[in-house]
């Protein structure tokens, strides 16, 4: 009779454990497509090598309850041949890795070919959400915006950073694409500067069976100090070098 | 007659060495002026690109610019 309790209790364990533990290894994939954001009355810039490889590029943001990764979903080989290409990619953003348990944040970029990690502040934006709501795919989303200014060493110029972004809080997931994230729903839309447009096209609720979040293995993770100080460094080398 | 022939010599291997020096100097100019018009060349497609998209980051712009520079490099060096 003992047993038979035990038993049942841990059933009951199980089956009401069971649901939390698959939630957190739940995948969902959301893909976005990026685009130069065109204001009304602004002329659509057409036949611009950049721009042309921009709008082929798509991405894939994959998460579960902790943790996102937002990344693009073309081909390596693509990425390494064409210079236009790989500049469009640079803008539009390359990797992004986030873990809300572990408080990590990275960003992948690369020097001379060389791929980095690189250490992102944790709560890298501070958000004001405004009451300025629209209708994305069935969702209301909010409207947050944020500003941020970045010092380049290169340059010895200050430039400024401006995201706006739609999320959606019936999605209770805080990520987004090109890192924009720490919001309490799912960024579905945005702008970079009023310039960058990005937007989910597709919402894949179980997309388990294909993708791992992990944090990359194998590969030298920096701060962005210690990147900057790098790139600018090799910059100038190769700038300097004349032959 | 002596003195016409030394003359002349040296009035060859005089023009002779202003020539090859002259053709030195050319060298140099053109590989100057090669990495000066790539060097600006990559700046102005930059800046063409910050006009299109915005304000690029440190990271993206360096990247941006390496690229172009050595995009503009390959081309112009037949070999």
């Amino acid at each position: 009779m003992k047993y038979l309790k035990i038993k049942i209790i841990s059933f009951f364990i199980l089956f009401y454990l069971q649901p939390v533990v698959a939630q957190n290894n739940y995948v969902t994939c959301v893909t976005y497509k990026v685009d130069r954001y065109t204001a009304i009355g602004e002329k659509d810039i057409q036949n611009n090598e950049i721009l042309n490889a921009f709008r082929t590029l798509e991405y894939q943001l994959a998460y579960n309850k902790t943790k996102s990764i937002y990344q693009p979903v073309q081909k390596l080989s693509e990425v390494e041949t064409d210079v236009h290409y790989k500049i469009a990619q640079m803008i539009a953003g390359s990797f992004f890795y986030k873990d809300t348990e572990t408080k990590e944040k990275f960003e992948q970029s690369e020097i001379d070919n060389e791929p980095f990690l690189v250490i992102k502040n944790f709560d890298e934006y501070n958000w004001e959400i405004s009451k300025e709501t629209k209708i994305i795919d069935g969702y209301e989303c909010y409207k947050a915006t944020c500003n941020k200014e970045i010092f380049s060493e290169l340059r010895n110029l200050t430039t400024k950073f401006t995201p706006t972004v739609w999320f959606a809080p019936a999605i209770p997931a805080p990520f987004g694409p090109y890192g924009l994230d720490g919001l309490p729903g799912l960024v579905l839309e945005g702008t970079l500067n009023g310039k960058i447009y990005f937007y989910a096209t597709k919402i894949n609720v179980n997309c388990e069976s294909k993708l791992k979040l992990e944090k990359p293995a194998k590969i030298k993770y920096l701060t962005e100090k210690e990147f900057s100080e790098i790139s600018v460094k090799k910059t100038r080398d190769n700038l300097n070098q004349r032959q | 007659m002596k003195k016409f022939i030394f003359s002349a010599i040296a009035m060859i291997a005089f023009v002779g060495s202003s020539m090859a020096s002259d053709v030195a100097d050319k060298d140099v100019e053109l590989v100057s002026n090669d990495y000066k018009s790539c060097i600006q060349e990559a700046i102005f497609k930059v800046n063409e690109d910050e006009i299109m998209f915005g304000c690029l980051t440190p990271t993206q712009y360096e990247f941006a610019l390496q690229s172009y520079y050595r995009k503009c490099k390959s081309t112009n060096n037949p070999c």
